[in-house]
């Protein structure tokens, strides 16, 4: 097929852009930060928490199709049917719908599943562990107009019945896989279809004609300003809340239809978790690995060393120097195999106030069992178009 | 302040430096930020420049180092309070195939291409913008337009 590149880059990128609401905010945000209120507290002075940034669901190789996992699941987590029958019985995975219908009296304080306006929003599987939640949600019942991508408003309310400082990423699954080898098929293994502007047709809509929504969370590492402990989300209960159903307009919530759907249930999962202290140098890089705790699908990695000790690069042109700190790039497991880290779940990191030289390293990952990794592997992000790794031994 | 100047500056240049910032982190959550951080120096430092293309030109460059500034000390991730992340919407990637190939070029393709394609910079005008020399410009032009026609083609888009 011809390409008339010029054209069709301006075509894409022309979709590209903020809505009106959000350029409106901008400003009012850009007047009250040129012109500051007075501050009636400062603000945390602890780790600086930061939310890994994207809706794009990960690559994923195809395996069989496993019936038992929401539909999101089965096509996210690279793992055999085996594999998945593990995380269910050691309780990682648990598929809310079946467990809580299946447990009618000890389930009967529980909602996972609300009908408003026609609409139902079911709680359909959790996968936690210490750190992270990946809560999915089906909605049945709404009429997503044809081309549009669906949009929920809400978000989690509480978790023991308090309002955690918790980050989080949404995402709407939209039946398209990256196989290993680059190229895209919806998940029943079929080509991608391209619309007339070369865009990826997306099938968000089940052949029942239902839509899933992933929400994935990190959890406290410490102690939160509410009280919420680490690994008190585990075997307490959570609310989750959703007020409206639509669309994405532009880069907005569009609502189309309002509701009350507000879903709770025991959260459980598992505290398993592999404890290591390696204190081992990462490469040249002048940074330690200093201790790290893994989970199936989350990491708690410490590490050492003077994020302003790299010389400024010779195509960097930067009023400032900025701090570099060592990025995770993957695990290396027993078989010799690699697993890359996501970087489009949700995570957090930085540098520890009381110590500058101290990171703190929150990170997500399909899942993995923490056992079978015998070595880490860091980004060397002094040459990041090549980004070179460091890989550091657990032995 | 008032906020015409505010204003003036969304109008014009935020589309703007959300496409740099996709090109150049291949994501668009951050972008919102980025704009932040870029119209800030001028507010608050009161810049002015003599022409809009230097103004441009001067977003251009910041907008690009902020992109930078943002993949090294956080890589993809910014900070988000529950109460500013329960109202915050993900951005919408637009999928298409070109947009596809240009994300999986290496990233010093992809701002590039952008400035190119988009902006009609001319390969002298895009290496004085990024400080990068013009000839680099123009082989990278070159080698990165033939790899997005390749990915096109191997796709079958």
């Amino acid at each position: 097929m011809k390409h008339n590149l010029s054209q069709e880059f301006r075509t894409s990128m022309d979709s590209l852009r903020f809505s009106d609401k959000t350029k409106e905010e901008m400003v009012m945000k850009l007047m009250n930060q040129t012109n500051p209120k007075p501050q009636s507290s400062s603000k945390r002075k602890t780790l600086v928490l930061i939310l890994a940034a994207a809706i794009a669901l990960v690559t994923f190789t195809g395996a069989g199709i496993y019936t038992h996992w929401s539909r999101s699941m089965q096509s996210i987590q690279q793992m055999s049917e085996l594999e998945k029958n593990a995380a269910d019985k050691s309780g990682l995975s648990v598929m809310l719908e079946e467990t809580k219908a299946a447990q009618p009296e000890e389930s009967s304080k529980e909602i996972v599943s609300v009908t408003d306006n026609d609409i139902t929003i079911t709680a359909v599987q959790s996968i936690v562990d210490q750190y992270r939640a990946m809560l999915v949600f089906r909605v049945d019942g709404f009429q997503l107009p044809k081309g549009e991508q669906p949009s929920l408003e809400g978000g989690v309310v509480t978790i023991n019945g308090k309002e955690p400082t918790i980050s989080w990423v949404g995402s709407y699954y939209d039946g398209v896989k990256t196989q290993s080898d680059g190229s895209l098929t919806y998940d029943d293994g079929t080509p991608v279809e391209y619309d007339s502007n070369h865009s990826v047709i997306p099938r968000y809509l089940d052949k029942n004609g239902s839509f899933e929504y992933i929400l994935d969370m990190s959890l406290p590492t410490s102690a939160q300003e509410n009280g919420l402990q680490p690994l008190e989300h585990l075997n307490s209960e959570i609310v989750v809340k959703f007020t409206s159903v639509g669309i994405f307009e532009g880069l907005d919530h569009k609502s189309l239809v309002d509701g009350d759907w507000t879903l709770k249930w025991t959260l459980t999962g598992t505290d398993k978790k592999l404890s290591v202290t390696p204190n081992a140098a990462i490469g040249d890089s002048g940074f330690t690995l200093d201790s790290l705790e893994l989970s199936p699908i989350s990491a708690n990695i410490i590490v050492t060393g003077d994020p302003y000790a790299h010389p400024q690069r010779s195509d960097e042109k930067l009023d400032t120097p900025a701090p570099r700190c060592p990025v995770l790039a993957g695990f290396r497991m027993k078989d010799g195999s690699f697993i890359e880290r996501d970087f489009n779940a949700v995570g957090t990191s930085g540098m520890n106030p009381m110590d500058a030289d101290t990171f703190e390293l929150f990170e997500s990952y399909q899942i993995i069992e923490p056992e079978n990794v015998v070595g880490l592997a860091f980004y060397n992000m002094d040459d990041p178009d090549n980004l070179p790794v460091y890989e550091v031994s657990l032995k | 302040m008032d906020g015409a100047q505010a204003k003036r500056l969304v109008d014009l240049y935020a589309d703007m430096i959300l496409r740099i910032s996709y090109s150049y982190l291949r994501q668009t959550y951050d972008a919102e930020d980025i704009c932040q951080t870029v119209f800030l120096k001028i507010l608050t430092n009161d810049l002015r420049f003599d022409t809009v293309e230097h103004e441009k030109a001067w977003i251009i460059r910041t907008t690009v180092n902020a992109c930078k500034d943002y993949r090294k000390s956080a890589f993809f991730r910014r900070t988000v309070p529950l109460d500013e992340a329960a109202a915050m919407t993900a951005p919408q990637e637009p999928k298409t195939g070109v947009l596809e190939g240009l994300k999986s070029l290496p990233e010093k393709y992809r701002v590039p291409l952008y400035l190119f394609y988009y902006e009609n910079y001319t390969s002298k005008e895009i290496g004085d913008v990024l400080g990068v020399k013009e000839a680099a410009i123009a082989a990278r032009l070159s080698r990165g337009r033939k790899m997005l026609r390749s990915y096109l083609e191997k796709e079958g888009v």
